[in-house]
């Protein structure tokens, strides 16, 4: 006991101390790969515009920069960000969710049981597909899919409980295309008309 | 030593206080308790922010949180404690005292001061980890190099000066230790002695969004742009830290304010460009980015390996096929995989995440390195295997002394 007063003296006389005002960074580091073709002379609307900031991972090049397809209007309460190598279109709304249209490979059903196995839920077959309702995005031909519950993303990034999905995956000439929508279970379910809506305005690019 | 004569000295009561078993037990039972509470706190408050509440060495103090009977309460109770750091550096010296110094010097206790020999050198490398580790990560997508990994969770202010376009010299760094501990209320001067300007700091936010400001905003408005606070994330690295700044010359004078933000994590950007600033004629570039941890040479991704389960994104295997390339010599080719880590110039290359390519069906396929600087890197497998040799002397010791009592002829009744 006389340890632990003693030691709680100690915390409360040495932890009382005052906030800065004044301090010096004293550190340099040499000039990286980083420090690279640095957008400067930006005003802010291009600083903090979608079109100045730099997306998070690459930029698509070739093939898979080309999309297929645009968004016809912006629903309101989301938020537009930068593409990237993996999403063509790119949106945030609520409190973490997010909207992606994207390219991918494989066929619909391998598309659509990746997207449940982010669940957690089993693996449908070519008979669980003909249950999923059908859509027909810009020319693409799918299904419509929702999952909820755990939500793991993989890619090493944590998995969140109370997660919803709502999401198409549509093919066309051997190309899939995908828009997902992913977030917190009750907001998901709160944008479903949004999204239908964003779905119908999807066009093709000719 | 003369205080030791006189046992009502204060230095030879704190020498035995410090030295104490009793000392050791509470600080060891301190430990648990930390270690317990904050693994239920970190369910609510997340992993990072859990781990600077109850281990960072700048918590002196903290109020941890307890759920009791939370059916009949609708708040935690909240219960003071020192700090774990504090805990373990007491503990340190505790050790040192009465672990190594007190004890009986001999052979029979060799391996017990050994083991304690050992159990020291773990607590520091502890906490010269906690002191002088950098982390950060490395993403390549294919056919990519890249000579620096980007801290996932430290915020710093740099300041770049720009000739011709490009970066002259060396990169000026504000880190957390000039830019923790600001609230948004705060005021505080960061200075450059290696720059002509300073830089002053204000309305620091640890997670908040860049938007297009209005009368209705709750923060300034800085050329059309304003700060939203949000909640702190529970994974702390997805934060993007913001602030309000203005350079302050050397007369004095003071420049145009401006907005410096890290990108919060679920938007998908990188950087943001960075603002100039004129000063003595010359131009610099300022922005606030994650920490730039520069690597001495650069890696090339030639192949990146991931295979998933079927049908999840639970990994099965990652492993990048990998070219170091230092100045001028011929690339070193390597294979980085899990628990195969590379080890090159002071820092170790982790396998840490993987995604794109034919097994994820969508994308190009990249790699990601956690890359680690830690002068402490092996200390904890050293002091292993000095625990466990003296443990081992000990054990053969107090066998050897048991056989010999045993062979010895009892004495008759």
């Amino acid at each position: 006991m006389r340890s632990l007063s003693l030691m709680i003296a100690l915390v409360l006389v040495v932890g009382a101390c005052r906030k800065r005002s004044e301090t010096t960074a004293t550190e340099t580091r040499p000039a990286t790969m980083r420090d690279e073709n640095l957008k400067l002379d930006a005003t802010s609307n291009e600083r903090f515009g979608n079109a100045g900031a730099m997306p998070a991972l690459p930029k698509p090049t070739g093939d898979a920069a080309k999309s297929p397809v645009v968004a016809g209007h912006l629903p309101e309460g989301w938020t537009e960000l930068p593409g990237n190598a993996f999403r063509l279109l790119n949106y945030s709304f609520g409190n973490g969710g997010e909207v992606s249209v994207a390219l991918s490979r494989g066929g619909v059903i391998d598309n659509v049981n990746r997207w449940m196995g982010q669940f957690g839920s089993p693996a449908v077959d070519a008979a669980g597909m003909a249950g999923l309702e059908p859509i027909t995005v810009a020319g693409f031909k799918g299904v419509w899919l929702k999952a909820d519950g755990d939500y793991s993303p993989g890619m090493g990034r944590p998995a969140k409980t109370e997660y919803g999905l709502l999401g198409v995956v549509a093919e066309k000439a051997g190309g899939i295309l995908t828009l997902k929508m992913v977030g917190p279970a009750t907001e998901v379910a709160a944008e479903e008309a949004k999204l239908r809506a964003f779905a119908e305005g999807l066009k093709p690019v000719e | 030593m003369d205080f030791m004569s006189n046992s009502n000295s204060l230095p030879l009561k704190l020498w035995k206080w410090l030295s104490s078993f009793g000392l050791a037990t509470t600080l060891l039972v301190l430990l648990g308790v930390l270690t317990w509470l904050a693994t239920l706190e970190q369910v609510e408050h997340g992993l990072l922010a859990t781990l600077d509440k109850y281990f960072h060495w700048r918590s002196w103090w903290l109020l941890a949180e307890l759920w009791v009977l939370p059916q009949y309460f609708d708040r935690p109770l909240k219960i003071p404690l020192p700090g774990g750091y504090w805990v373990c550096a007491l503990l340190l010296v505790n050790m040192i005292c009465g672990g190594l110094i007190r004890l009986r010097k001999g052979w029979k206790t060799a391996g017990v001061l050994l083991s304690h020999f050992g159990i020291i050198f773990m607590i520091a490398a502890g906490g010269v980890s906690q002191l002088y580790e950098e982390r950060g990560v490395m993403m390549l997508v294919e056919g990519d190099q890249a000579d620096y990994a980007i801290s996932l969770t430290e915020p710093t202010i740099e300041v770049l000066e720009i000739v011709d376009g490009k970066l002259n010299g060396d990169v000026s760094v504000a880190r957390q230790k000039q830019l923790g501990g600001m609230d948004p209320e705060d005021t505080r001067l960061v200075k450059f002695p290696s720059e002509p300007f300073d830089l002053e700091i204000t309305g620091w936010l640890t997670n908040a969004l860049v938007r297009p400001g209005g009368e209705e905003s709750r923060n300034p408005t800085v050329d059309g742009w304003t700060l939203e606070e949000r909640e702190k994330e529970k994974a702390g690295e997805i934060n993007g830290a913001a602030c309000y700044a203005r350079p302050v010359f050397a007369d004095g004078t003071k420049g145009e304010p401006f907005i410096l933000a890290v990108p919060n994590g679920r938007s998908g950007i990188g950087d943001y460009p960075p603002v100039m600033v004129e000063a003595d004629g010359k131009r610099f570039a300022v922005r606030m980015v994650k920490q730039t941890l520069p690597v001495p040479f650069k890696v090339k991704l030639k192949d990146a390996v991931s295979v998933y389960y079927p049908n999840s994104g639970r990994p099965k295997s990652f492993h990048s096929d990998i070219e170091r390339i230092e100045g001028e010599d011929e690339p070193v080719s390597l294979r980085i995989e899990m628990n195969e880590p590379m080890r090159a110039g002071g820092y170790t290359f982790f396998q840490r995440t993987m995604g794109g390519g034919p097994q994820r069906q969508q994308g190009p396929e990249f790699s990601g390195f956690e890359v680690v600087s830690n002068p402490a890197d092996k200390w904890p497998e050293y002091s292993l295997y000095v625990v466990t040799l003296g443990l081992l002397i000990h054990f053969v010791m107090k066998f050897s002394l048991y056989l010999s009592a045993s062979n010895r002829p009892k004495p008759k009744a």
